[in-house]
């Protein structure tokens, strides 16, 4: 027997009685896992643990828990549900909309140039419309005819500017149009570099990765692959709980006290995967917590799955 | 039928989404679950959301419970306590916490408890407190300041200046005694 799996059985009573940190309990219960022979005397321990939930002193609970407490857990099963059906619903009609006004537009929205055209050509029609009018009202008066002159003047000043305004605008249209066309061929280029069959590729280290005690059944596997373009970590997980609100799922690389985020996804049915161009490194363990949000970028929720790589 | 055939056949209904069978489970489970919770917590609103988080996640995920891992009332305190520790890490109520020895002064005893089940879980209860009461002073502090305070291992070797390898081999002897006393207390051999 190894020294490993010595020490790894005398931590059974520290696994049940809960005093472990994270870190040792996915360790443990990685071991667990590939010792079955141990399990029974982990269940037997872990049903003594739980009996000493018992030794609370009666306490009546609040009037009214059961109808509050039943009333929450179904209706929000309902309310979710409802939720669900409803986002799908807006997310058709949302697309469908998307569809039409594509179309719409295609055959009638004018290109930008054009319509910078049409502004400029609206605003010309406008001032040239102004000496008719004076030059209607020149036989009154000699004044007129200056007066008319000096709006004239203004008006050929005004649209001098406007018109520089709008070419200015068409010039930085232009500017934000072809660095947009950069960005695109650059992500064209990462895509077909993505796209592209990995050269070399080869399988550094395979873990199996087990769910906590909480989440038994949960199953996953963590691969760390070396391409030409690096080492990338490949997380594939099943049989994860169920997501509510916004929850996620997030991938830790953890070494020492240092927890590295390698990337987060969202699981409608329980599976979910996902790839991390990272470091190399000697790394303790890879984890997927179950966390209240995406946002996080140290882990707050609970170790749903844990696989050790020391 | 036995109080484990009995979870079971809830929990299979449950997880196919049976309402009535989460009820039941429910009205099986209330009293030491929540008195379980108030325990951790101490704060009667705290229990009550604990409890519910704990039916909420058996709602959502009674699927996950494998018997093979131990009986359903052990998953489900596992839960609880679970949920319970999270909470008081998210407040850090810990510091402000009252010893679980002041409990007394906050519980109300339940005196309506006359159903054949709570009575059994009663006298349960009793037979842990009896083998809790016989283990060593300081086999009973590693249990109170793990089990029912939540904190690790390492965080009552820190806070009592406790080497960690006597908090680890306390843990141990504890958990052996207690195992060893309950099993011969249910042979009646006590």
């Amino acid at each position: 027997m190894s020294e490993r799996k010595d020490s790894m059985i005398d931590l059974a009573e520290e696994y049940a009685l809960g005093g472990m940190d994270e870190l040792e309990q996915a360790e443990y219960e990685f071991f667990l896992s590939e010792h079955a022979e141990e399990q029974q005397r982990v269940t037997e321990l872990l049903d003594t643990t739980g009996m000493l939930a018992l030794a609370s002193k009666p306490v009546t609970p609040p009037s009214g828990m059961k109808n509050r407490i039943l009333a929450n857990v179904l209706g929000n099963s309902e309310t979710e549900m409802m939720r669900e059906q409803a986002l799908q619903s807006i997310e058709a009609d949302s697309a469908r909309r998307d569809v039409e006004e594509r179309s719409h537009l295609e055959e009638t929205a004018p290109s930008p140039v054009r319509a910078v055209n049409d502004r400029v050509n609206s605003e010309k029609s406008t001032s040239t419309a102004t000496p008719v009018v004076s030059t209607a009202k020149a036989r009154l008066s000699r004044s007129l005819w200056a007066g008319a002159a000096t709006i004239m003047a203004a008006a050929a000043v005004i649209l001098a500017i406007y018109t520089g305004q709008l070419r200015s605008e068409m010039n930085d249209m232009r500017s934000t149009l072809t660095a947009m066309e950069q960005r695109t061929s650059d992500m064209q280029q990462q895509l077909t570099a993505a796209n592209s069959p990995a050269v070399g590729a080869q399988v550094d280290r395979t873990v199996a990765l087990v769910g906590s005690e909480e989440d038994p059944s949960a199953s996953g596997m963590a691969a760390m692959v070396q391409d030409d373009t690096g080492t990338r970590l490949v997380v594939q997980a099943s049989d994860l709980p169920k997501l509510s609100g916004n929850e996620a799922y997030q991938v830790w690389l953890i070494k020492g006290d240092q927890k590295i985020n390698a990337g987060t996804f969202l699981s409608g049915d329980g599976k979910g995967a996902l790839t991390y161009t990272m470091e190399p490194g000697d790394y303790d363990m890879v984890a997927i917590t179950l966390e209240p949000d995406a946002e996080g970028d140290q882990p707050r929720g609970r170790i749903v799955l844990a696989g050790a790589l020391a | 039928m036995n109080e484990q055939t009995e979870d079971l056949r809830l929990i299979r209904q449950i997880a196919d989404r049976d309402a009535g069978a989460l009820e039941l489970l429910y009205d099986t489970y209330e009293r030491p679950v929540y008195a379980f919770a108030y325990r951790l917590l101490n704060d009667s609103m705290a229990a009550e959301e604990a409890v519910q988080e704990l039916f909420m996640r058996i709602w959502n995920n009674a699927e996950r419970y494998n018997s093979s891992n131990g009986k359903l009332s052990t998953w489900m305190f596992a839960l609880t306590r679970n949920i319970s520790i999270d909470m008081l890490r998210r407040r850090s109520a810990r510091a402000a916490a009252i010893p679980v020895e002041d409990e007394h002064l906050n519980a109300i005893l339940d005196e309506s408890s006359d159903t054949e089940q709570t009575v059994e879980r009663t006298l349960e209860g009793e037979r842990v407190l009896t083998a809790l009461q016989e283990l060593g002073d300081e086999q009973q502090q590693v249990i109170d300041l793990i089990y029912y305070k939540g904190l690790t291992q390492q965080e009552v070797s820190e806070r009592y200046n406790i080497p960690l390898g006597t908090v680890k081999s306390r843990v141990r002897l504890a958990l052996k005694q207690l195992q060893k006393r309950l099993t011969l207390t249910e042979r009646g051999e006590s």
